[in-house]
């Protein structure tokens, strides 16, 4: 059988991006239609996550400053979308078992549905967020800039969701990693803490982490309206191109070994 | 019309499980076809034959690419190839329409193109307005006929049929069963699985007979059918005397 190229003719390109949205579309249709609160759930779910972290951290903790619900919102907006782009695409193909076992489809389109999914659900989150802080009283002068980190943030959480769906069938182990890395990443990317109250000499390990630089890129640019960090921005970035790449090979390499183990 | 839609060359297919006490490191492989050489000539209908567990399903994947060769070459000149029991992709929550696009379009057709056929879909299945409530509430022959419907009406190059001729109530069924045989009988290409000689000689004009992975004759039906009937029966006639003189055939009694 001929290798695997990344460069596939348009036609296939264009059918595989048309199979991946109408998956997105269906997943969130179908969502709807199985709870009585239906689409409500989008929004009340994350405000129910966000006002447990409030409740605990900003009054029983003590933790809160003046700014800190802002603070604090924007941290969790940012974690809980890199949250569910990887936790969902990590486990798209295995999810999508039937299908697998019947067809000789791209499975590029299970983690690709699984991230347009989640970026759907937080953009919607992410408008609500930014009407709050406009209503809070921050400028939206220096907005503009949020463009260019929220592409490096998908990027980077495509590369990874790519990835992880390529290889968690083949090495189920990794998703039991997974869930630990996550409830290790939530309490070391800064999401109800400054990366400047992290003690001097761990602040180059704590950057070290990509989600730490981004929701501090995230809350720059929309508290203060300033230039977040470029170098670390730009790093991120051609990680997560890389990590698409690699992702793409991966599961085009495998194509024809995913209906052995995805049962 | 000339030509085959797929070529199989001496192709193997393994199937590996990890193994190992505690860190299951070692793996157990078990090849499910082994040098199989075969061509689906476009337009022909080829019958596949063979006991449990020799193959057959296999050859059904490796044919439709949902399955890679672990060894030998698959040419296929054919684009769209797909089995005709297509329901293992829905999502219960979805219409009927949805789940029919997207299976259209997991058949290859473009979104368009998949929507184009719905009405099709609609009077073939006999759904009517049935096709516009979500999947779960189908009873079991609904959604086998809304499954079939759709496959019908994409039309792929390849239809691969794995023993489904009676899908639904009586009168869906005759039906079924005419279209089916008209499509097979058609210069579609089919490769229909099935355990019933019957249906294989009344619409294949080729027939492999697969045994342990391996092809145990090709050629025209009537030859092959009667080559594997006589070696069913010789089997069972193995099996019946060994179990009346207590020996027991494991072997033989394994599916």
């Amino acid at each position: 059988m001929s290798s695997p190229t990344i460069l596939e003719p348009p036609s296939v390109l264009t059918r595989a991006a048309e199979i991946a949205l109408f998956r997105a579309y269906a997943e969130l249709k179908a969502e709807g239609q199985k709870t009585y609160l239906s689409y409500a759930w989008w929004l009340l779910e994350p405000v129910l996550h966000m006002s447990i972290y409030y409740v605990v951290i900003g009054k029983f903790l003590a933790r809160g400053t003046e700014d800190f619900v802002p603070f604090l919102l924007v941290g969790l907006v940012v974690w809980r979308w890199f949250n569910t782009s990887v936790v969902s695409g990590a486990s798209a193909i295995t999810a999508a078992k039937g299908i697998v076992q019947n067809v000789g489809v791209d499975k590029t389109v299970f983690p690709a549905a699984a991230l347009m999914v989640a970026l759907f659900k937080f953009a919607l989150v992410f408008l609500i967020l930014c009407v709050f802080l406009l209503g809070y009283g921050y400028s939206p002068s220096g907005w503009y800039l949020l463009l260019p980190v929220l592409a490096v943030q998908f990027l980077f959480q495509a590369g990874l969701a790519l990835i992880l769906a390529g290889a968690v069938p083949f090495l189920p182990d990794i998703k039991i990693v997974l869930e630990n890395a996550i409830k290790a990443l939530f309490f070391l990317s800064g999401i109800f803490y400054a990366g400047s109250s992290v003690p001097e000499a761990y602040q180059p390990y704590f950057y070290m982490n990509p989600i730490a630089s981004l929701i501090e890129a995230h809350r720059t640019v929309l508290l203060t309206g300033s230039l977040p960090h470029v170098g670390r921005l730009a790093i991120i970035g051609a990680f997560g191109l890389v990590m698409i790449l690699a992702g793409s090979w991966i599961i085009r390499y495998k194509r024809g070994d995913f209906a052995k183990v995805v049962v | 019309m000339s030509g085959f839609a797929v070529r199989l060359d001496g192709v193997g297919l393994r199937y590996s499980r990890p193994t190992g006490r505690f860190i299951r490191t070692r793996s157990i492989e078990h090849w499910a076809l082994k040098d199989v050489s075969l061509d689906l000539m476009r337009g022909e209908s080829l019958g596949v034959v063979g006991g449990n567990g020799t193959g057959k399903s296999t050859l059904l994947k490796v044919i439709a690419g949902i399955l890679r060769q672990d060894g030998g070459r698959v040419v296929r000149t054919a684009k769209r190839i797909g089995f005709l029991s297509l329901q293992a992709g829905f999502i219960p929550h979805l219409s009927g329409v949805d789940n029919a696009v997207l299976g259209g379009m997991l058949l290859g057709l473009s979104a368009r193109e998949a929507r184009e056929r719905v009405d099709e879909i609609a009077a073939f299945s006999e759904l009517g307005s049935k096709l516009y409530d979500p999947l779960f509430t189908y009873s079991a022959g609904m959604r086998a006929r809304l499954g079939l419907s759709t496959a019908l009406a994409a039309r792929p190059d390849v239809l691969l049929i794995d023993e489904l001729l009676a899908v639904g109530d009586a009168p869906f069924r005759a039906k079924c069963a005419g279209t089916v045989k008209s499509v097979i009988r058609s210069d579609a290409t089919v490769v229909l699985v099935s355990h019933n000689h019957e249906t294989i000689r009344e619409l294949c004009d080729r027939v492999v007979w697969l045994d342990g992975g391996r092809v145990q004759m090709v050629g025209g039906a009537d030859a092959v059918l009667q080559a594997h009937a006589k070696s069913v029966v010789e089997k069972r006639d193995r099996v019946m005397r060994s179990s009346v003189t207590g020996e027991g055939n494991s072997e033989a009694c394994g599916s």
